[in-house]
């Protein structure tokens, strides 16, 4: 009985979200993923493949996908769209030189037709180092004004562990205020 | 309910080939201020690719900084040195504005960067920035710690201290996290559609089963949504799993969801996924027969005793699961996509 009430518990109150960790290639996605996951700090290299996490925060069940950066890795991403809840979009404030990179691959992936209204966050990652661009020159930078989602720019340090449970708690109260979608990818 | 169809399960395999040149060309974006005039080298517009050339350059036949015997096919492109991939973990973690690290395979390259890398080369850099490396310092090799890369790699780019005047120490790394999450490396990732699956048996009294499929390669598991009575599901899902090498093979499970009580398994097939592999992002279909689960098989066999209540062997009778012999099978198509600088030098 006790399996039972719990199931129906989950079922009423556990959100199963679906989240994608996207960015340019050295961004911190891994190190961010791990570190909101074990809460460490790991030792990652860059990402050939993809990592997929379960992480449960505030009554989310988040399943959140960190697909590698590289040009060419880059064009496996459309294959993750499909039913995302939400888009978790890291830049290293601290590479100034692509920025507009940066800003080039999150419209692109908006405008993917596979990509339906998730909520955004961005994490401008790396304030931890002297040369990082402030979150408001990011957001400019990113042209996220002219964006037609929901959207959030969190300042962040995976290395020091800043900012990331403020970004979170936006993406959870977004998240709960929006009708549940229908998942037809992934697990 | 069709007693006479196969049941099998049908997966599609794609191995997208995302090798060099197969993209062909991607606007160059501004990686530094010096490189926003630079025309793009591809393997299509030059007759040895960017790769091939950097490799050639003296020195570069091992990492810079770990001396790692694997061909190094990552790049600091602002410093000219090729690495290995763990020592490339260790160079972003010094943040760009020290070393910006690039895939000689996975990156696209401009022109002028490939131009900086065939000046430089690890040679001429470690000549410099290795002048005077004091004898109690160890270099580190393709089998060190990560802290001890760090603690070398730091030293030898961000601090300077083995440069002619340099101090020679080294700076102290905090011990490094035992998780070894995130850093694998692997061959590619294979996207299987799994497309539907026929004459599966039913799992549950009165009423078809309520299928979900289940792919695993090696420790990963991926699945289906459920598909709620029907014993002849179509799920059109395309699921990813990471590849470590051609030869793993693909377990399809296909379990019965039920609300109460445990799942059950009602069949399981094994597909190897090598001829996907070697025809990289053409779909490959494969449709496989169902080895079926001990309830399952007992099924459709007849053996209704195995179940005790007779209500229930009523309503597997009912539910028209009681099909002598019919094999259930699923259909997948399999797409392999390949990331190993091996397969597109």
């Amino acid at each position: 009985m006790g399996l039972i009430m719990s199931r129906f518990y989950d079922k009423l109150f556990t959100r199963e979200t679906r989240v994608l960790l996207l960015g340019l290639d050295g961004a911190g996605k891994t190190t961010i993923l791990y570190k909101l996951k074990l809460d460490e700090l790991v030792t990652t290299i860059p990402t050939v493949g993809f990592n997929v996490e379960t992480l449960e925060y505030r009554n989310l069940r988040m399943s959140v996908w960190d697909v590698g950066g590289q040009d060419k890795i880059r064009a496996l991403w459309r294959h993750y769209y499909h039913g995302t809840d939400a888009l978790i979009f890291i830049v290293d404030a601290n590479d100034h030189d692509r920025l507009k990179e940066a800003r080039d691959e999150l419209h692109k992936m908006l405008a993917d037709e596979d990509m339906t209204n998730p909520v955004v966050l961005v994490f401008a990652n790396k304030m931890d180092l002297p040369g990082a661009r402030s979150a408001s020159v990011v957001s400019d930078t990113l042209a996220l004004n002219s964006l037609k989602e929901t959207w959030y720019i969190q300042p962040s340090s995976a290395a020091r562990g800043d900012g990331l449970a403020q970004g979170l708690d936006w993406l959870s109260v977004q998240i709960k205020l929006r009708p549940v979608k229908k998942h037809g990818a992934g697990s | 309910m069709e007693g006479g169809r196969a049941s099998a399960l049908s997966l599609d395999l794609r191995l997208d080939d995302i090798s060099l040149g197969s993209l062909g060309y991607r606007a160059p974006y501004e990686r530094n201020a010096t490189e926003l005039s630079a025309t793009p080298i591809t393997s299509t517009t030059t007759a040895v690719s960017p790769a091939a050339a950097i490799l050639g350059v003296p020195g570069n036949d091992a990492c810079a900084d770990c001396s790692g015997t694997k061909p190094p096919v990552w790049a600091s492109t602002n410093l000219g040195t090729v690495i290995c991939i763990a020592c490339a973990g260790v160079h972003r973690k010094l943040g760009s504005h020290v070393s910006k690290v690039l895939s000689l395979h996975l990156d696209d390259w401009t022109a002028d960067q490939v131009a900086h890398m065939l000046a430089r080369g690890n040679r001429r850099v470690n000549a410099e920035l290795e002048a005077s490396v004091p004898p109690a310092v160890t270099r580190p090799s393709e089998h060190s710690s990560a802290p001890e890369r760090e603690a070398f790699i730091r030293a030898k780019y961000a601090l300077l201290s083995f440069a002619a005047g340099g101090d020679g120490r080294l700076p102290h790394v905090a011990a490094a996290s035992a998780s070894k999450a995130g850093s694998v490396e692997f061959a590619g990732v294979l996207f299987v559609r799994v497309v539907c699956a026929s004459n599966l048996v039913s799992m549950d009294l009165l009423s078809p089963s309520d299928p979900y499929c289940v792919l695993k390669l090696a420790q990963q598991s991926m699945r289906t949504r459920t598909v709620r009575d029907d014993n002849a599901p179509s799920w059109g899902e395309t699921l990813s799993l990471n590849v470590i090498e051609p030869q793993q093979v693909l377990l399809v499970e296909v379990w019965d969801a039920d609300e109460l009580g445990s799942d059950q398994l009602i069949g399981t097939a094994h597909v190897p996924i090598a001829a996907a592999c070697t025809q990289p992002s053409q779909p490959t279909p494969i449709t496989v027969e169902l080895r079926l689960g001990a309830e399952a098989a007992r099924f459709v066999r007849g053996n209704l005793v195995a179940r005790c209540l007779p209500c229930l062997a009523l309503g597997e009778r009912l539910g028209g699961v009681y099909r002598q012999g019919q094999p259930s099978t699923v259909s997948l198509e399999l797409t392999f996509t390949s990331l190993s600088g091996r397969s597109c030098a």
